[in-house]
């Protein structure tokens, strides 16, 4: 018989510990974002003030529309691009070295976000484009495959191949066979793909910080330049609310999954 | 009646694995045909060719005299039955049955028509706008067989489709599926390892093994006439014993059942039928099945000087089944019918005659 694992002597301690670190600022600062004094020690009642104050600071505001403008384009096209991917590595005829392929597609997921973005700078940089969103969207497209692709390709691992068969059986081209069939298998694997990579372009601050251009900040950036100001409750607003956005996506996208695997 | 398919030298090779050959066979319009044969022997491969997802290595197939072997799935007016049915998971019932026939770009009330008519025929009006997955598996295999037959095909294939359902279900489906064909008069070709199946529901069989056709017939043509050893051990169940041919005339021979060990005796010689070219010397097999060897109380004068001690009695309700050793020293299978009271004839240790009518029993060349 297994024991559970509370049978282990420390696990509450160091699991306790873990949560408290973790969890703790981000409890602070949701909870400061609703302070009405500028102190982020003592509470002084409770206010929205601060979301008002944020959702009316013109930086922000541009900020907010750079960044949402990124994430849906970059997750969009790299979803696009990973469901092109997971079927070719999964439906087509075996490749050579197709292992190395699939290392290759998730490969970003490994690599230190600082080389990543130093080296998308000085790519952009040898090829003299201008950086500005251009920049941020195609270096975002490419670090996002990974996250749409991993879920993807899970999902039609555990469609049968038997069921294109039966489409083509009863006259289905191959189009109408991926269009009537494996796309609505695979959809749930698609759209947790694409929230995934939707959070994941919405929080970089890394790669977009290092190759931006005058005028093109996202809200991550926006953020950590004014926390060179000081830490206002306004930037604890604008964070709780980032928080509660990546909570939802990664909930919905894991939820999405979920759901599917029980019913197949 | 037309021909429905003719297979003309079919040849088909994996690799260095020759999965069929020179298979060459026709099936005619409304026919009930099986393949029938273990797993190996090609017989999903032959089913797969017809459906068009493999291609033939060598050889010609016609539908209705037009040659097929190069038209892929999705050309081909043949439809299939999968063994594990392949319904699409997020399609209804009625979706599913209409799949075949929007790819065929009918109209959508024709469809529905259709589909309501397949749906009607197999008996599942009230389950149309259920999930796959909200049906048991007696009624998904009825949707898959509605599935392929509302675009009417000119050819049904059916692979196991009867493999994955518990006995009883297997059993009435058998039935069902034989007055669906009489029904709508599609010519069927059914792929099973099952003989009782095949037996029970064909017109004509093809008993398979290894890539080769043994041997084509009517069901009663294969279990009373087997060509071969590997036909007479696969329908059904038999004894076969080592022959040896003493003389022959016309239509029929004398042979000597032969000892099979040490301290066996040979049988006396007596006259059996023979139908194939056959040699003189101990050149061929006796099929005896189960159920026509007779086992009588030991006398002295017995006929063929054959006699036999019960090893096993096996009581099975409608028949006895008995293990007897032979004097010849071959282990032997004999089916009783139990025609008066469930009270065993033979105990364990009894000494009995062994007798069969030799007009049953079969020569086979080894």
């Amino acid at each position: 018989m297994k024991n559970s694992i509370s049978h282990y002597p420390g696990t509450k301690a160091i699991t306790i510990l873990c949560l408290f670190i973790l969890y703790t600022p981000l409890i602070i600062i949701s909870l400061y974002s609703f302070n009405s004094l500028r102190s982020i020690t003592t509470w002084g009642g409770f206010t929205f003030d601060w979301y008002i104050k944020a959702f009316n600071n013109p930086a922000i505001q541009s900020a907010t529309m750079n960044s949402l403008l990124i994430a849906v384009l970059a997750s969009s096209i790299a979803t696009l691009i990973a469901l092109a991917a997971a079927m070719g590595m999964l439906r087509g005829a075996p490749l050579k070295k197709q292992k190395i392929i699939v290392g290759m597609i998730n490969l970003p997921l490994l690599l230190p976000e600082i080389v990543v973005a130093v080296s998308s700078l000085i790519f952009f940089i040898a090829i003299d484009m201008t950086l500005g969103l251009g920049t941020i969207l195609i270096a975002h497209i490419v670090f996002c495959i990974p996250f749409a692709y991993l879920p993807i390709s899970t999902r039609l691992k555990d469609i049968n191949q038997s069921f294109d068969e039966a489409a083509y059986d009863l006259y289905a081209s191959r189009w109408q066979s991926f269009r009537h069939i494996t796309l609505p298998m695979a959809m749930p694997g698609i759209v947790s793909g694409l929230m995934l990579a939707f959070v994941v372009s919405l929080d970089d601050f890394i790669v977009a910080n290092m190759v931006a251009g005058p005028g093109s900040s996202t809200l991550p950036m926006t953020i950590y330049s004014m926390l060179r100001i000081g830490l206002t409750p306004e930037i604890n607003a604008i964070s709780t609310i980032l928080l509660l956005i990546s909570i939802l996506f990664v909930t919905a996208s894991w939820w999405c999954n979920r759901s599917t695997q029980s019913n197949s | 009646m037309a021909t429905a398919i003719s297979l003309k030298s079919v040849t088909k090779k994996f690799k260095d694995f020759q999965a069929l050959n020179e298979i060459s066979f026709d099936i005619q319009e409304g026919e009930f045909f099986t393949l029938l044969g273990p797993s190996g022997c090609g017989k999903t491969t032959l089913l797969r060719l017809l459906g068009g997802f493999e291609q033939t290595s060598t050889g010609v197939i016609e539908l209705f005299d037009e040659k097929i072997e190069n038209l892929p799935a999705n050309k081909r007016p043949i439809n299939t039955v999968f063994q594990h049915y392949s319904l699409f998971p997020h399609l209804t019932v009625h979706e599913n049955v209409q799949f075949g026939l929007k790819m065929q770009g009918v109209g959508k009330a024709e469809r529905i028509e259709r589909a309501d008519e397949m749906l009607a025929l197999v008996q599942l009006e009230l389950f149309a706008d259920r999930k796959p997955n909200q049906l048991s598996g007696g009624q998904q295999q009825r949707v898959a067989l509605a599935r392929a037959l509302a675009p009417r095909p000119k050819l049904l294939l059916l692979d196991e489709p009867l493999s994955a359902l518990d006995l009883k279900l297997r059993q009435s489906m058998r039935l069902e599926l034989k007055k669906i064909q009489q029904k709508t008069g599609i010519t069927f070709v059914f792929v099973t390892h099952d003989q009782e199946e095949a037996l029970t529901m064909s017109d004509r069989i093809a008993v398979m093994s290894a890539g080769n056709l043994q041997q084509l017939g009517t069901p009663s043509e294969i279990y009373e006439e087997p060509l071969n050893e590997f036909v007479a051990n696969f329908i059904g169940e038999t004894n076969l014993f080592n022959i040896n041919v003493l003389d022959k005339d016309e239509n029929s021979a004398r042979v000597t059942i032969q000892a099979s060990n040490e301290g066996g005796a040979n049988s006396a010689p007596f006259k059996v039928p023979y139908f194939k070219r056959l040699l003189i010397g101990p050149t061929a097999k006796l099929s005896i099945r189960p159920e026509r060897v007779l086992l009588t109380h030991f006398t002295e004068d017995n006929e063929y000087n054959l006699h036999a001690i019960v090893e096993e009695n096996i009581y099975m309700g409608t028949d006895t089944q008995y293990i007897v050793r032979l004097n010849t020293g071959k282990q032997v299978l004999v089916r009783s019918q139990n025609m008066t009271s469930s009270q065993n004839k033979f105990q364990k240790g009894d000494k009995v005659n062994v007798a069969f009518d030799v007009s049953t029993a079969r020569l086979l060349r080894v």
